[in-house]
């Protein structure tokens, strides 16, 4: 609130009167938000770890995501053993080193959540200015198109997309579409945009019928000009925002996909295939649930922490 | 000397599509053969309730809109129909102050952006910064809060910086759209005065909006008054102002507070009743006769008027004064509007 309160009352002296760009408020207001912060910091140490994820299993566990270690830790009847001194998480079914995996699925859930939010807001955004923008006809296909695409029982195409595009090495649509990791991303980006268009073509209705693009039209600036410096720079703060918000979303739908078994290939780790393999002995082996669950909610959890507390700061109505 | 601007017959109307298939039902009349024209150097007065066509008209001048039937010249060339592109040249020539200060001002830039905006548009060489400064001590900003942004001023500040980015291409005609309704009663006289001496340092024309009858004879040299889309009366502000001749602008005369005391008493309010016509719908003939005075006095009874106010649409005309008004009985000194009566006319 201090923020709010203007530079003018808050400064002590008349010579010390400081202005501040909204970018500078919103950080003020995003800095006193706790939780905002906390989810921050879990952000970056799994930012940490899926890079560093090799240099911490070596040289903290010494073992490798696909090493086995059956007869270490699997008993005689080829259960997995719980945690130790060695195996901080215990070990899967394989007798691999949970821990490690747990690293390398914070990897491959991070680099498949980003990389699917960040092609499905690009053409969120785009579909979605070019609708709010030009209307029409425009706006109708695009529109229409979200409607079919959010009206889709998702899961189920998803299952039937991988289905048909993960079975062969060639993939589909004449190898466009390859099984793996780019299938993943294209699946959960293909049902991800429509969120992004939808909430963009709305902010671009509200902001084309403000008077400073009137005012830039009566200046002779075109489309573009207006798109780019008038209309977008107004929507980088709810970009920003949903795109937070839809990258938990979005770990959640690989996970989901890979507890399926349409997610990423069998050796890569992933928190949701891990959950899977779990699913059969929990009741023996609870670390196996326990930690890749753990991990997940807490990322999600953290992303929608950071989301909640950006909206908050940029939030609109003290954008003015 | 030729007009800087004169408008001939413009009528502007709005599609209302409806159903499935966007059908057209119907139309917004918004702006009816309205014709006036401004001359250099002068300041055109356009007055008018909400929703008469004072700010369409504005936009349709400035090409903003484009009109439905009609001719805009400027500088004696005809620019009703030019595209964007040759519109290009001309805009620096034609400029616009808003009415909202809050939201003519894009948030997201700082306050030498949005007065850099013309130039850059332009493609003007030179330093923005410098030019953009001046403009801004010339509007009686403070230069230093170059990079400020709009959320750091106050409104009054705010369309000192609306004006300070219409001067910047030097044009030759300002629209102020309602440029001072949105602000305080104090802070109001502040930007007129500003515009007042910007006109006469800078040569400028305006053709100005607003729906306050007191600021609008503070600034103007000669006024148009709109009633449904049409001009009802247009001549010098004193003679507009003084001797009424349409009823109409007799009735928002009245409604002007005299700010004396016991004003009140001596000059009586013509009160007019019913609301305003649907602009989707207007009156046949003349669209003020569904409440106007005048008629049932000429007729004597307060549900009876004239044929040819029901029938033919009145033109504009010398009506008796140095002025011109769009009645078929223009008004008399001797008329006494304020104790007419009227209902909606029988049988129409």
């Amino acid at each position: 609130m201090t923020s709010l309160a203007g530079p003018v009352e808050s400064a002590p002296l008349m010579g010390q009167v400081v202005g501040k760009s909204p970018r500078q408020l919103a950080w003020e207001r995003f800095r006193h938000d706790r939780a905002a912060l906390a989810g921050l910091l879990v952000i970056v140490l799994l930012v940490l770890i899926s890079i560093f994820a090799g240099v911490i299993g070596k040289y903290l566990a010494g073992h490798g995501p696909n090493d086995l270690f059956q007869r270490e830790m699997t008993d005689e009847f080829g259960l997995p053993l719980g945690p130790n001194s060695d195996f901080w998480f215990g070990a899967d079914t394989a007798g691999r080193d949970l821990f490690v995996r747990v690293l390398y699925g914070a990897r491959t859930s991070l680099l498949i959540a980003l990389a699917a939010t960040g092609i499905a807001v690009f053409i969120g955004v785009v579909l979605g200015t070019a609708a709010g923008y030009f209307r029409g006809v425009a706006d109708t296909i695009v529109s229409r198109v979200t409607d079919v695409i959010l009206a889709l029982p998702l899961l189920l195409l998803a299952i039937g997309i991988a289905a048909a595009c993960g079975t062969t090495k060639e993939g589909c649509l004449n190898g466009a579409i390859e099984p793996g990791l780019s299938l993943v991303v294209f699946i959960i980006a293909l049902f991800s945009w429509p969120y992004i268009a939808r909430i963009v073509r709305g902010n671009v209705l509200s902001i084309r019928e403000k008077e400073f693009i009137e005012s830039a039209r009566s200046l002779g600036a075109g489309n573009v000009r207006i798109m780019f410096r008038e209309v977008l720079p107004n929507l980088i703060a709810p970009i920003i925002v949903y795109s937070t918000l839809l990258i938990p979303s979005n770990i959640l739908f690989e996970a989901a996909l890979s507890f399926l078994g349409l997610g990423v290939p069998q050796e890569t780790p992933s928190w949701g295939r891990m959950l899977s393999d779990a699913a059969g002995v929990f009741d023996v082996a609870w670390w196996l649930m326990l930690f890749p669950g753990l991990f997940l909610v807490a990322t999600t959890l953290a992303f929608n922490l950071v989301g909640d507390g950006l909206r908050d700061a940029l939030d609109p109505r003290s954008g003015r | 000397m030729e007009p800087l601007v004169e408008v001939e017959g413009l009528t502007k109307r709005f599609p209302i599509h409806r159903g499935l298939l966007q059908r057209t039902v119907g139309h917004v009349h918004a702006v009816e053969d309205v014709t006036f024209s401004i001359r250099r150097g002068e300041t055109l007065g356009l007055v008018g309730e909400s929703g008469c066509g004072k700010s369409t008209t504005a936009r349709l001048i400035l090409k903003l809109l484009e009109a439905t039937e009609g001719t805009i010249r400027f500088e004696g060339r005809d620019i009703t129909r030019l595209s964007a592109r040759e519109m290009r040249p001309l805009r620096r020539e034609l400029q616009m102050v808003f009415q909202d200060p809050y939201s003519s001002l894009n948030p997201r830039q700082t306050v030498g952006q949005i007065v850099g905006t013309p130039f850059a548009i332009h493609g003007i060489e030179g330093s923005t910064r410098s030019k953009v400064q001046d403009l801004m001590e010339r509007v009686g900003l403070n230069p230093e809060h170059y990079n400020r942004y709009p959320h750091e001023f106050s409104g009054g500040q705010r369309q000192r910086i609306g004006v300070a980015r219409a001067l910047a291409l030097s044009p030759k005609l300002i629209v102020c759209d309602e440029p001072v309704s949105a602000l305080d009663v104090s802070i109001q006289a502040q930007i007129l005065n500003l515009l007042l001496s910007l006109q006469h340092d800078f040569a400028l024309t305006y053709l100005f909006i607003s729906h306050d009858l007191g600021v609008v004879r503070h600034v103007s040299d000669r006024i148009a008054v709109m009633y449904l889309g049409r001009i009802v009366e247009i001549g010098d502000a004193g003679d507009v102002y003084g001797v009424p001749k349409h009823p109409y602008t007799a009735a928002l005369l009245s409604a002007v507070p005299t700010g004396e005391a016991g004003g009140e008493m001596k000059r009586e309010r013509i009160i007019l009743s019913g609301d305003v016509p649907s602009p989707v719908d207007p009156p046949p003939g003349c669209a003020f006769h569904p409440r106007c005075p005048k008629a049932r006095l000429v007729t004597g009874s307060p549900d009876e008027v004239p044929e040819n106010c029901r029938t033919e649409i009145p033109p504009l005309r010398n009506s008796g004064g140095r002025q011109q008004a769009a009645c078929w009985y223009p008004l008399r000194p001797d008329d006494e509007l304020q104790r007419v009566v009227s209902h909606e006319p029988r049988g129409s």
